[in-house]
């Protein structure tokens, strides 16, 4: 398969994920679109460490895996913890913030 | 060729020594957790002294991996070279700051977990530098997550407080959403040049230019326009600082003051490794696009900050403004800019720490009162506070002699000699727009009467100190009396029984408070004093850079 193919596919993965973080109102959705958009991320790593015949892709690719990991403890704490108080996380009833 | 030659590499002594500031804030880290098991609840105050002896003994430690020959390190990830132990200095001084401000304010808003909280600051200062010494991309993502990852949590420590929660979970959601966008882009600008170090990108753009107007040539520029677009959320340039306020307003103090220096210093460093050496020979392509948002982020920055009532809203709206003067330096590209980004950092860490540091005196202890109006007639109630605030105030504002003035003169200085004219032109017009809000913070404190009923509590016990150099700095005013009545009747508005052991235990800690207020005090007027030696180390390591 030509690179393009791969880079299609992940870009096509990025936007989705992005389009899921700017229309969905949940938090744990919005958190699973940003996980989409990074393994689309991941995807066009590889394909381009296939390409280019180097490692450092595939050495990127684990690194981003291992933040992502982190992110999703961190991510989910904090939601757990909103849910606590609020029994609701609705992103647009959490407007105490403006101005 | 990944096949034929397996890769090894063995880390020598020479590449931990260079390593040796991170190492000694690692260490510092886990002194902290271990103390935090020793000490009993209510001595946890010291944790801080413990983060505050590991950013003293790191910040000396800059002095030796600065006279070491040599920067680079781990095989090129990381580079020691005078642009990151500059940054280095700077974040460890803010986090020194951060710490000596932290032990009253969270006995006072009554943050629990006080060791988490302590750990955390200092693996945030953490990856800043890491991010700040990176030299390949890898490593500035791992420096930024590492960074945005303890901020996260900090932002959302105090869980009975919901501003907090909300301010974690935007911070959380926006900032990992911006990380996907850098992230990608690394990952297009890895497929178009084939590396991911800051220099083998641009050697290899220097060298094939040719082959840019063909095949890879759409890869770079989307890959470009991608980590833009990461960057400028980071370091909050307009249109992505829409979090800024939020998040900065809901953090606790003590977090929001470390955060809006830190990671505007790593995210810079970052963004100028990356723009202004990797993709130098793309100038043309970018050079447009930063000019365009620095001289949206200085508008829209000063004039949302305008319209502000709230002092610690107002100030995250100035931190905008600031990134915007930040990146008119990005934008002019030459060593003597970056030279100036780098003075300009130091300058604003100091002022600005001091100015939330005056604001988390003022705040009350349920996180609120912070308006303009609790700041009503503060030069009259706590004089030498109010001396301090107008320091830092006059400094942000630009009015010479201060640090900010001093910063404000080596940027726009850069721009006009770097053929930036209308930029600096633009930049001077809305600095002087954003003297309106500032000044209007120092009228409140010295020209209007407190007002009943709102008057802020909690202040700390004058310290002769403090006094002292509030009454150098402020010229004329003299001695006011002590005014004890305030911390009473105030106490009794909030209906907080007065404990001996609280009491005890802010006299104690607010005297580091006063110790921070007066470094910053200091620093930001005598930065006049050493500014030709931190500008010629700026200079040099800026050109180093360039080579």
């Amino acid at each position: 398969m030509p690179l393009s193919a791969f880079l299609t596919v992940s870009g096509v993965l990025f936007a989705i994920g992005a389009l899921g973080v700017l229309v969905r109102k949940n938090p744990l959705i919005m958190f699973m679109s940003i996980e989409l958009m990074l393994n689309a991320v991941n995807l066009s790593f590889m394909a381009f460490a296939h390409f280019l015949d180097s490692a450092q892709g595939w050495i990127f690719v684990f690194l981003t895996l291992t933040v992502a990991a982190a992110e999703v403890v961190v991510g989910l704490a904090i939601i757990v913890s909103i849910f606590r108080s609020r029994t609701n996380i609705d992103v647009d009833e959490l407007n105490s913030l403006k101005g | 060729m990944l096949a034929q030659s397996p890769f090894t590499y063995t880390p020598t002594g020479g590449d931990w020594l260079r390593i040796l500031p991170e190492l000694i804030v690692l260490a510092a880290v886990f002194a902290t957790l271990l103390a935090d098991l020793a000490l009993p609840e209510g001595r946890k105050g010291w944790l801080a002294a413990v983060g505050v002896v590991g950013a003293i003994v790191s910040g000396c430690s800059l002095v030796y991996v600065n006279s070491l020959s040599g920067a680079s390190a781990f095989f090129g990830m990381i580079t020691s070279d005078g642009v990151a132990l500059f940054a280095a200095g700077v974040i460890l001084l803010s986090l020194g700051l951060a710490l000596l401000f932290s032990p009253s304010y969270l006995a006072r808003q009554k943050i629990a977990r006080v060791g988490e909280y302590y750990v955390l600051l200092q693996l945030s200062a953490l990856g800043m530098m890491l991010m700040a010494a990176a030299n390949n991309l890898m490593t500035v993502f791992v420096g930024l997550e590492m960074l945005s990852l303890a901020l996260y949590i900090l932002c959302a420590l105090p869980q009975t407080r919901l501003r907090s929660q909300e301010a974690g979970m935007k911070y959380f959601i926006l900032s990992s959403f911006a990380s996907a966008f850098l992230l990608y882009g690394m990952s297009l600008i890895y497929g178009a040049t084939g590396a991911t170090g800051i220099p083998d990108i641009g050697r290899f753009l220097g060298a094939h230019q040719a082959a840019l107007s063909q095949g890879f040539g759409p890869l770079l520029f989307v890959g470009m326009s991608l980590m833009l677009v990461g960057f400028c959320f980071k370091v909050s340039a307009v249109p992505f600082q829409a979090w800024t306020p939020d998040v900065y307003t809901g953090a606790p103090t003590t977090v929001t003051a470390f955060m809006s220096v830190g990671t505007k210093v790593a995210a810079f460093v970052a963004l100028a490794r990356v723009f202004v050496i990797a993709l130098q020979t793309q100038n043309a392509h970018w050079e447009p696009v930063i000019w365009a948002v620095a001289v949206l982020t200085m508008i829209v920055g000063n004039l949302l900050s305008v319209t502000q009532r709230d002092v610690k809203r107002m100030l995250a709206y100035s931190s905008v403004a600031n990134a915007g003067y930040l990146l008119v330096a990005i934008a002019t590209a030459s060593p003597r800019a970056v030279a100036s980004l780098l003075f300009y950092l130091a300058a604003y860490a100091v002022m600005n720490i001091g100015a939330f540091g005056v604001t988390l005196l003022v705040e009350r202890r349920d996180g609120r009162g912070t308006t303009l109006e609790d700041f009503n007639g503060l030069g009259r109630r706590n004089p030498a506070l109010a001396a301090a605030m107008a320091v830092f105030l006059f400094s942000l504002a630009g009015v010479p002699p201060t640090a900010g003035f001093l910063a404000k003169y080596f940027v726009f200085y850069a721009a006009m000699v770097g053929n930036q004219v209308p930029l600096a032109i633009i930049g001077i017009l809305a600095s002087v727009l954003g003297m309106f809000y500032y000044l209007r913070v120092v009228w409140a404190m010295y020209f209007v009467e407190p007002t009943p009923g709102v008057r802020p509590v909690a202040l700390p016990e004058r310290e002769p100190a403090l006094a002292a150099v509030g009454a150098a700095a402020n010229g004329a005013r003299e001695e006011a009396p002590e005014s004890p009545e305030i911390e009473a009747s105030s106490l009794a508005a909030q209906a907080i029984p007065v404990e001996s052991v609280l009491t005890s235990v802010r006299i104690r800690t607010s005297a580091s408070s006063a110790a921070a207020l007066v470094i910053a005090v200091a620093l930001t007027l005598l930065m006049i004093l050493f500014a030709s030696p931190l500008d010629a180390y700026a200079q040099a390591a800026a050109s180093a850079l360039f080579h």
